[in-house]
């Protein structure tokens, strides 16, 4: 990874906090597709309770940083292109020129689910005649 | 062993030599010490301490006084001059360090590409995430330039900035579909944050007061070109008429292309391609027949003729740019 005085490079930055989003949805994903799978073992007339999907609709991400913006090569191009490198505060930093000087950059990230995973439906007919089929819409 | 004390301070009401002049003491050499010279700790070091001044030496004491007040003195101007000179590279340094709004939404841009390319990553088999939103809002230290562009710098907290000139950006960046590439300068076809003296006839001189403009790459120039009002000031800043900027402008038009050159751009300005919708509207055979005729006219060394490929590829990149179809 391209570092600049221990900077990071924002995006990269960024992305390794929403991972712990998305595996945390990877692990709610995994259970509710277990449970499905036992709803669906249970035999008729015994009690089990239906699976419930949860997802994180919306997370938002806010930092404070202290940043600058460093070139880097393109590896492709070979051209210099600009980049915003980032790095959290430092606490002297903020003990000597107060909180407002050292946090330069503020940022607020908002994902969202774009979508999930759904049976594939093989021909028209069978999408519009077979209702039995999981289209996802599961709350 | 003990030593002579680098340091600061006094003894018992009085003055010492060494400690206020450190390395500089070759200065004070004619001072003599009075009173008794002692073994002392100080910092916590050893050292001799060499009183300069002593109530019962009223006469010497005033004269070490007075060399040591000039010696002093001299210091004090030595170290402001060693100050303006490093206030002085740090300006250029600072300087520098300005940049155009092109660059800075570039690096936004490379952020959200980088994070959205990293959650694309993420392989969880049943949900995917995306950006919904990005927001920045950031305190740069802001000047608008005669052009109409703003040169902008992030604030390290140790900067000495005039806070009347800090200004808030705030940027919100939200996702929507974009069907094609036209009006985009996609990497890796296109390089529009070559140095503007890559163009032909941009010297020293040129490059300079376009930098002194806040004028650093072909997109800059574009930007700045583009705008009637600026195409004015743009010609008045870099004391050039008209004509000559215009060929500047066509010229960085046609090299945000990757792989043509200032040299490139020349033989299509001089065989009439002066921009990317004329570029487009080109047949690579035709074209490539055009180019290599001007170049064997010109003969120069540094020109290169052309492959009907690589005239393809720059066609193809033109055309994709003005949304035409191959």
């Amino acid at each position: 990874m391209k570092k600049i005085n221990q900077s990071v490079e924002l995006g990269q930055l960024l992305s390794t906090t929403i991972a712990s989003v998305v595996q945390a949805q990877e692990q709610l994903d995994d259970y509710t597709l277990r449970r499905r799978q036992a709803y669906e073992a249970a035999e008729k007339g015994a009690l089990a309770l239906p699976p419930v999907w949860y997802m994180f609709n919306n997370v938002a991400l806010e930092m404070e940083l202290t940043s600058q913006v460093g070139q880097v090569k393109n590896s492709q191009t070979g051209e210099d292109e600009p980049h915003i490198f980032s790095k959290t505060l430092n606490p002297s930093s903020v003990g000597l020129y107060g909180y407002q000087a050292s946090a330069g950059l503020r940022v607020r990230v908002d994902i969202a689910p774009q979508g999930f995973m759904t049976v594939k439906q093989t021909t028209i007919d069978t999408a519009i005649t077979d209702t039995s089929v999981d289209n996802g819409d599961v709350q | 062993m003990a030593e002579t004390i680098g340091g600061g301070g006094t003894e018992g009401g009085q003055i010492s030599m060494a400690p206020v002049f450190g390395r500089r003491r070759s200065d004070l050499s004619d001072v003599k010490g009075v009173g008794d010279t002692r073994l002392i700790k100080f910092s916590g070091k050893q050292g001799f301490f060499i009183p300069l001044t002593d109530k019962d030496f009223p006469e010497e004491s005033e004269d070490n006084l007075e060399k040591l007040l000039l010696a002093m003195q001299e210091q004090v101007k030595q170290l402001q001059l060693e100050n303006l000179k490093l206030k002085q590279r740090l300006e250029e340094e600072i300087k520098k360090k300005h940049r155009t709004p092109d660059d800075f939404a570039t690096a936004v841009s490379h952020s959200i590409d980088s994070l959205q390319t990293r959650l694309n990553d993420m392989k969880n088999p049943v949900s995917r995430f995306a950006i919904k939103e990005f927001n920045v809002d950031m305190t740069v230290f802001a000047e608008v330039t005669p052009l109409g562009t703003i040169d902008y710098r992030f604030i390290a907290p140790e900067d000495d900035v005039d806070p009347q000139r800090l200004t808030r950006i705030n940027m919100s960046v939200v996702p929507l579909p974009k069907e094609t590439d036209a009006g985009s300068y996609t990497s890796p076809a296109f390089t529009p944050m070559l140095d503007i003296e890559e163009i032909q006839g941009v010297g020293e001189v040129y490059q300079k007061r376009m930098n002194d403009g806040g004028i650093y790459t072909l997109n800059d120039l574009l930007t700045a070109g583009t705008r009637v009002r600026s195409k004015v000031e743009l010609s008045k800043m870099l004391d050039v008429d008209h004509s000559r900027l215009g060929e500047w402008l066509s010229h960085a038009e046609l090299m945000t292309i990757k792989d043509i050159d200032g040299r490139s751009a020349e033989v299509l300005a001089d065989i009439g391609i002066v921009s990317l919708a004329q570029l487009a509207a080109q047949e690579p055979d035709v074209l490539t027949e055009k180019y290599n005729q001007r170049v064997e006219e010109m003969g120069h060394a540094t020109v290169k003729m052309q492959s009907t490929e690589m005239l393809e590829t720059w066609i193809t990149s033109a055309r994709t740019y003005v949304g035409a179809k191959r």
